[in-house]
């Protein structure tokens, strides 16, 4: 077995770890926030006595945010602050008198438990998409499902770049917790995780396709629910692969000068 | 091979003024002074060496290991470890290298050793058959086999610290640099650990840095040593060469039949006495041991008399204070 082959198994097996955590994490979040979309948005159809609110039905608004809170679930993998933490306390050490390149560890790693969300949100979404949705289920669907999920893998590793981003002004400025606070806010609020992109006024709508922000939640979201073509949602995407370069070499570039700052401290 | 040229760190500290104003000012101006950790060391360690760094809190030693392990830069010098340069990070020196930092855990708090041990095997792409005998090995010697599959968070102190150890000899390397391997752990705990890697040093001859507060450990392993101060090196070689140099004090020590009610009359020229209950201490230099015994032997007859070197900590502490003669 390969080393990141190796990586990957021992992140799953941190994962299921400690098994109430497991069920909590599984399960637990997903429902609470799932009945609480779903209280808040029934209330607002009932009180606006139409079936269609911005072009969704109540069961297609329930599914959207299913969707949406797992979808920043992915993207925030195994813990935000992850690394910002390690530069103050010293625990990056470990990492670098390692025979290998330290932020290809992280990234198996993120990627290890964004992949194990991303399974989470195709079976949540399967069972939901029967239990909410009356209408028959077509073999389509799982198809922009899938296609949604290999989308969201991607989104993941630009998510991660961002944060990565945020993260290593800690060779700098030792806490930057508030940045990783930030970035999260920012990219659920232009992602679409708070409120659709079809509720944004047209001309910011306009400036965020050009953006990354949008494949992190509308985009995948869209293509799972069958709101957007493939085509469609391939210009989120295409937007995306853009911005991936940009943002890897510019972790690549923060990193270099980060550590030349790097005290070790805390060993 | 280790060899470190004119090496010097030095490191920007922001400062604060205490108290709730300075803090206020600290939000829109900082104030930064430059420490210099490393002062231009100069020195060499050959393979099957194992040398102890010695120094108080802050003096560098950590510092040095910090840079001879390729985790900072340091602002001059050159430093060649097995013929690299330790800050390239090159995959070839870090597979013959390992770090054990007595303070901080490297392997995973919510997996059995064995666990991790798997992801190391990967990481140094360690052979089937040479991770085998190694897991037995270590095993045996650190009498740690039924730990292994138990999660290390759950594990005593001085468990987790063998866990670690064999975690990190695991790959069986050249370049070993232990800080403070012994800390936190209990008297039982702190020999095993010593024995063991006497043992290992014995068996595989890797060059062994260590760094400790504990001097039993550096006394009972290393029998060069390396002492700095203020991050400059002021004394590398043998242990022994201090202690004659700086241990030329010695207690007497003489226990009475019955207990002291007075201090005897003694020439104060030739050392001080101390009493307490029935036994009597006289601190004295080796030359003058011999007349003072003299003295007080006329003086009492004792039941037991012991003469006793001055402890490790306090001929360390006087060379550190005093520097080299």
């Amino acid at each position: 077995m390969s080393w990141p082959a190796r990586v990957v198994s021992t992140e799953l097996r941190k994962i299921i770890a400690y098994r109430s955590d497991f069920w909590v994490n599984f399960l637990g979040q997903t429902l609470i926030q799932l009945f609480i979309a779903r209280a808040l948005w029934q209330s607002i159809f009932e009180s606006n006595g139409t079936g269609v609110i911005g072009g969704f039905t109540l069961g297609q608004m329930t599914l959207y945010y299913l969707l949406a809170p797992l979808t920043m679930k992915i993207l925030m993998g195994e813990n935000i602050g992850f690394l910002s933490r390690e530069i103050y306390d010293g625990g990056l050490n470990r990492y670098l008198v390692w025979p290998l390149p330290p932020l290809g560890y992280k990234l198996l790693t993120y990627l290890t438990y964004s992949t194990f969300y991303i399974a989470q949100l195709g079976l949540l979404y399967t069972l939901g998409r029967f239990l909410l949705d009356e209408r028959p289920y077509e073999l389509s669907e799982f198809l922009r499902l899938v296609l949604g999920m290999g989308y969201l893998f991607v989104a993941a590793a630009g998510y991660f770049c961002m944060m990565c981003l945020c993260e290593l002004v800690a060779f700098w400025a030792d806490n930057t917790w508030t940045l990783g606070v930030m970035l999260r806010f920012v990219a659920a609020f232009l992602g679409g995780a708070f409120l659709p992109l079809t509720f944004f006024p047209e001309a910011i709508r306009d400036v965020i396709q050009y953006l990354p922000f949008a494949a992190f939640v509308s985009g995948p979201v869209n293509l799972i629910l069958g709101r957007s073509t493939p085509l469609e949602a391939m210009q989120s995407f295409l937007v995306m692969l853009v911005w991936l370069p940009i943002l890897g070499l510019s972790v690549r570039a923060l990193w270099k000068r980060g550590n030349l700052q790097y005290t070790g401290v805390g060993m | 091979m280790i060899d470190v040229k004119n090496l010097s760190k030095t490191f920007k500290v922001s400062t604060k003024e205490p108290g709730l104003m300075g803090s206020l000012r600290g939000l829109v101006k900082r104030k930064y002074i430059t420490k210099a950790a490393l002062n231009n060391v100069t020195l060499k360690v050959q393979q099957g060496e194992m040398v102890g760094l010695i120094g108080a809190n802050g003096a560098g030693k950590t510092t040095l290991v910090k840079i001879l392990a390729g985790i900072i830069h340091p602002t001059e010098g050159e430093v060649s470890v097995l013929g690299f340069n330790p800050w390239d990070r090159n995959d070839q020196l870090r597979r013959q290298m390992a770090l054990i930092m007595g303070q901080k855990a490297q392997l995973w708090y919510d997996l059995p050793a064995l666990d991790s041990y798997m992801l190391l095997k990967e990481i140094y792409q360690i052979p089937d058959a040479l991770y085998q005998q190694q897991i037995e090995f270590l095993a045996d010697v650190l009498q740690i086999k039924d730990q292994l599959k138990v999660q290390v968070r759950k594990l005593s102190l001085g468990e987790r610290m063998k866990v670690e150890l064999m975690g990190a000899l695991l790959h069986r390397p050249n370049v070993v640099y232990l800080d403070e391997p012994t800390i936190g752990l209990d008297l039982m705990a702190q020999k095993a650990v010593r024995k063991f890697l006497k043992d290992y040093q014995r068996e595989f001859k890797p060059i062994i840095l260590l760094t400790s507060h504990y001097m039993e450990d550096i006394k009972e392993l290393c029998p060069r040593v390396v002492l700095i101060k203020s991050g400059g090196l002021i004394y590398d070689g043998a242990l022994a060469t201090i202690q004659k140099q700086f241990g030329e004090r010695k207690k007497l020590i003489l226990t009475l039949e019955e207990n002291l009610t007075a201090l005897p009359e003694f020439p104060p020229e030739l050392g001080h006495l101390e009493m307490s209950e029935n036994k009597l201490s006289l601190t004295t230099s080796r030359t003058q041991l011999n007349g003072a015994m003299d003295i007080l032997l006329k003086k009492f007859q004792p039941q037991d008399v012991t003469i006793q070197d001055p402890p490790i900590e306090e001929v360390i502490e006087a060379f550190l204070q005093k520097g080299p003669q």
